[in-house]
């Protein structure tokens, strides 16, 4: 969560639109990777992130916090897009075709960690889960959001949050000893 | 092989959007119109006093009706209670009635016995008559 975030959506709320920029920064990141990890495509991603911050902007002076994050409100119309990507388009690329940035960005990441696992393989790995599963592995572990504003933004209790991310963990090592 | 694979998640961290495309997305979003033009401070306070307003007002509606409610139903208990004087009324003015036609055959049975007296008289006259 963004410091004096509230303060900040109050400030754009009232007029102050040129603060939105600070929103953005802070939280295109965290929403491209979510939709990234999601697709698996970057150019569709791109197009997904676009309509999720255009739709932000333009429906924040609805916004109202009512306790939970912003971030909450972002990944909830994040996961809507990404619904009616699959909804209106049947994706026709497998993950063995990822695109090159895709990897390239990533093996990226490999080499800062020195770990045994494949990258590719639990990217690939993730996009087999439910998309439900998707959304707490990426939330909890990739991004380390609270299991509250987990459970803010897949408006679901914390508990239920808990359970399906033990399904995603066992179901993400029994993908990985398989393949 | 838990820690190894959440170690890895972590590292996925590391994705980042590319600079071209965070940069031409900023420049669109600030360009898109508004579809709800922001509402300033007070037309938001006023909006959120309006809506307490609303259920306050239905909140009063309801305490007025369950009152009315209840003020009918003793309305309807004293009712009940003036019809039962009112039977009580009507039971009186019955007996009044029923003593009334008492007198009436009274009188009348005083007549009849009268007559009948005077017809055993003339029947006695006539059997010393003959």
């Amino acid at each position: 969560m963004l410091e004096g975030e509230e303060k900040l959506i109050k400030s754009i709320q009232g007029g102050e639109t040129h603060l939105f920029g600070q929103l953005y920064d802070h939280y295109l990141p965290k929403i491209y990777r979510f939709v990234l990890l999601k697709v698996g495509q970057k150019e569709e991603s791109e197009d997904i992130v676009h309509d999720v911050f255009i739709n932000a902007w333009q429906n924040l002076g609805t916004y109202s916090s009512k306790g939970f994050p912003f971030s909450s409100w972002l990944y909830h119309i994040a996961r809507n897009k990404v619904i009616d990507y699959y909804r209106l388009k049947k994706p026709t690329t497998h993950l063995e075709d990822l695109d090159d940035s895709f990897v390239k960005v990533a093996s990226n990441a490999e080499k800062l960690f020195d770990i045994n696992l494949d990258l590719e393989k639990v990217k690939s790995a993730i996009q087999k889960l439910t998309p439900e599963q998707q959304d707490v592995v990426i939330m909890k572990f990739v991004e380390d959001l609270t299991h509250q504003e987990i459970a803010a933004a897949l408006n679901k209790s914390e508990g239920a949050v808990r359970l399906l991310q033990h399904r995603a963990i066992n179901n993400l090592k029994n993908l990985l000893t398989a393949v | 092989m838990e820690e190894q694979l959440i170690k890895t998640l972590k590292s996925l961290n590391q994705i980042e959007p590319e600079s071209n495309f965070s940069t031409l997305l900023k420049q669109q979003v600030f360009a898109a119109p508004q579809r709800n033009s922001r509402l300033p401070s007070f037309s938001r306070w006023a909006l959120e006093s309006l809506k307490f307003a609303g259920a306050l007002t239905l909140a009063s509606l309801l305490i007025f009706a369950i009152f009315n409610g209840l003020l009918s139903f003793g309305n309807g208990v004293r009712s009940s209670a003036l019809t039962s004087l009112n039977k009580e009324r009507m039971l009186a003015e019955a007996k009044n009635a029923d003593f009334e036609i008492n007198l009436r055959e009274i009188r009348y049975y005083e007549h009849s016995a009268q007559e009948v007296a005077a017809v055993f008289d003339k029947v006695l006259e006539n059997k010393n008559a003959l």
